[in-house]
């Protein structure tokens, strides 16, 4: 057989067009008016092959020579399993077409999720408190001011919260409540990691008829303490970013965005699941104190006629936003909270 | 044994043009089987995967007949990506953790990232060979830090007045510090065609953004919370950068090719049509978005042929007698460090 191709000697950058004898197991080529090399085909080290790239063989001395067709099978790769035979079978195609979509979903909405799970219990508790210190002070920084209310109302407020701290027996030293005025958060209210608890001057005003309305979103806050909330959302992006890294570390750019957009998608969806945790954790807490779950329905629905009357804007096709945003089911919660019921 | 070969005759400066021979069919099946071998081995493959798509980019690029090639193996790309993916958790561990911790490590980075992008070009230069000769890039720590760090700083407090200079300069540093063989890469670029570039994509930008607000009000009036409005919002968003990007690479490479020679060795010439090198980007981009990235492998070799078609070589006789000097011992570390950490620089 004559394979016709460009032989390379060892270290120079000269060049050969040639023809290459195959026969009886041998390789004979002879270049440049009087050389020449032979070898047997077993000892030719041969490249890899790829769909579409001409396979080359390096000589033990170290010439190479490439076919000039990308079709060209060297003997010693016709019968071999290769990943370029995959790379060309149509079964194997379609199958990965149909799969690779499915386990970068699971990926990003079950592994990643449960990776993070299983790794908020091995975060230790001196972490913890130097997380939630570090955040607490960029928020502050940034986002609060001292509290506006008079002092007789902060008192109260810090009332409930103590009530309602000895109620559920946990220790007010893991826990600590501060009030700020912040118009960046509006009415809100947030819990940081390590026990510490911010409610704004616009909540406790909206709220202020309602002390059960109040000791129900500080139950919902603890909650997010107690279930490790903000740990397991950190851990969260942390797992994804890695593992996004890792698996497609060489795609390019719009890849990145694709998959990074399904990333974004996923830790809202996850926070969304905290908050259904966090309110299972009020609601029950609630009962088991003798108070009625129509208290956290109540701040629920001042929260929403707070946000509606806030941003007056139409709502009714937000429906695939709903998917990303963080409190969106706003009315389902408080469905819940109405018909919740101790099992 | 009857037909005793020539060797290969080069014309003396006959431009030979870049010849792109990949197709869309063969690089679809390499690229999904790849992916999904890569989310199977839980990114294990992606280092061989990484290598097997360079390998079928080079390899199918020829000047003359003649092939790149891509030699690093997998290995290589696999212990630079452990090493490098180590580096990421230690960072991320800090900046979701202990984000004043994080925010001096960030700093740090900064005055890595010379470093790593010395090291990534320099990789990628000597994992290329091309006639049995390799490249290689000898730029220096305090070169990068020059280019990379101190003028971009200086670009800011001199605001961005200094800009064409410094991107110019930055180009100048990654192209003069390659060599082909023992051969060194020599350039005279000028700031004026920077300035023009760039003054180039500013007009243009002023002629799209109009059109960019005038399609918002076709979508949609109401701004702020309509999922309509996100949803044509960010496509037309990232088409109009491609658009703007596509224009100022296509002036920038013109320039660079055409400056740049290794003296009595080789010229380098590049016509790329603006305009086509624009909507080759932004019909691509669109492209990938509609199919959710399914049509990533036909965009890519799309673009590679059109950037292949707009360059020439010439080929000067001296050129056969390049001889390679270099050992094969390289890690990737550097290489993939910057791709995870995103400082991406690339010589379009
Ligand atoms: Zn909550």
């Amino acid at each position: 057989m004559r394979v016709c191709g460009q032989l390379y000697p060892f270290s120079s950058s000269a060049s050969y067009e040639v023809d290459a004898l195959l026969d009886n197991g041998q390789i004979h080529i002879s270049y440049d008016l009087n050389r020449a090399v032979r070898c047997s085909l077993d000892s030719l080290s041969l490249a890899t092959p790829i769909p579409g790239v001409a396979t080359q063989a390096t000589f033990p001395s170290g010439e190479r020579f490439v076919p000039h067709s990308a079709d060209f099978v060297w003997p010693a790769h016709t019968k071999r399993k290769s990943i370029a035979k995959l790379e060309r079978h149509y079964v194997m195609i379609f199958s990965a077409l149909l799969l690779t979509p499915l386990l970068i979903c699971a990926l990003l909405f079950k592994v990643v999720p449960s990776t993070a799970v299983w790794l908020v219990d091995y975060v230790p508790e001196s972490m913890v408190d130097t997380m939630g210190q570090q955040s607490m002070y960029l928020i502050e920084e940034n986002f609060l001011s001292p509290s506006e209310l008079p002092p007789e109302t902060q008192n109260q407020i810090h009332l409930i919260w103590d009530e309602a701290l000895a109620a559920v027996a946990l220790s007010k030293e893991r826990y600590q409540l501060d009030i700020y005025a912040s118009e960046h958060f509006g009415a809100n209210a947030f819990a940081l990691p390590h026990g510490q608890i911010v409610i704004t001057d616009d909540l406790i005003e909206a709220l202020q008829d309602n002390p059960n309305a109040i000791r129900a979103v500080f139950l919902h806050e603890i909650g997010h303490v107690e279930g490790k909330h903000s740990i397991r959302l950190a851990a969260q992006a942390f797992a994804g970013t890695i593992a996004i890294s890792f698996i497609f570390g060489d795609m390019e750019g719009i890849l990145e965005l694709i998959i990074g957009s399904g990333n974004l998608i996923m830790g809202a969806q996850f926070s969304q699941k905290m908050e259904w945790e966090a309110d299972e954790f009020a609601l029950q807490r609630l009962a088991r104190l003798g108070h009625s779950s129509a208290d956290f329905a109540d701040a629920l629905k001042r929260l929403k006629t707070l946000s509606e009357t806030r941003k007056s804007t139409s709502e009714k096709d937000a429906t695939w936003l709903e998917y990303l945003s963080t409190h969106p089911s706003l009315d389902e919660r408080i469905k819940h909270a109405q018909t919740y019921q101790v099992n | 044994m009857d037909t005793a070969s020539q060797p290969v005759q080069l014309g003396p400066s006959t431009p030979s043009l870049v010849h792109f021979s990949g197709n869309s069919k063969d690089f679809f099946g390499i690229w999904i089987v790849n992916l999904l071998l890569s989310i199977v081995t839980l990114g294990i493959y992606s280092a061989w995967a990484t290598v097997r798509t360079k390998q079928y980019f080079f390899s199918n690029t020829h000047i003359d007949k003649h092939r790149f090639e891509y030699l690093a193996t997998p290995i290589q790309i696999f212990k630079g990506r452990i090493i490098a993916s180590i580096l990421l958790v230690i960072y991320l561990f800090f900046t979701h953790y202990f984000p004043l911790v994080g925010a001096v490590l960030a700093v740090m980075i900064t005055f890595l990232a010379p470093w790593l992008i010395n090291q990534s070009f320099r990789f990628n230069m000597r994992m290329t060979r091309f006639r049995n000769v390799r490249f290689n890039f000898k730029g220096s720590y305090g070169g990068a830090c020059k280019v990379f760090l101190l003028m971009p700083i200086l670009c800011v407090f001199t605001m961005y007045l200094l800009l064409p200079w410094t991107l110019k300069k930055m180009d100048e540093y990654l192209l003069t510090n390659i060599k082909f063989g023992d051969k060194q890469f020599s350039a005279k670029l000028s700031t004026s065609k920077y300035l023009s570039a760039l003054l180039i994509t500013l007009l243009s930008s002023f002629a799209v953004i109009p059109l960019f607000i005038a399609g918002l009000f076709v979508a949609g009036s109401n701004v702020e919370d309509s999922p309509k409005v996100l949803m044509t919002l960010i496509p037309a968003y990232i088409a109009c950068m491609y658009l703007l990007k596509a224009i100022y690479q296509a002036i920038i490479r013109n320039h660079v090719f055409n400056s740049a020679e290794i003296k009595d060795i080789a010229q380098f010439h590049s016509n790329l049509s603006v305009t086509r090198f624009a909507i080759v980007e932004v019909t691509n981009i669109l492209a990938i978005g509609l199919t959710l990235g399914l049509a990533y492998p036909w965009a890519k070799i799309r673009k590679t042929k059109v950037l292949a078609e707009a360059t020439a070589v010439t080929l000067m006789p001296a050129a056969k007698d390049i001889i390679d000097t270099m050992d094969s011992t390289e890690s990737s570390l550097g290489d993939e460090a910057s791709n995870l950490f995103d400082v991406d620089v690339s010589l379009t």
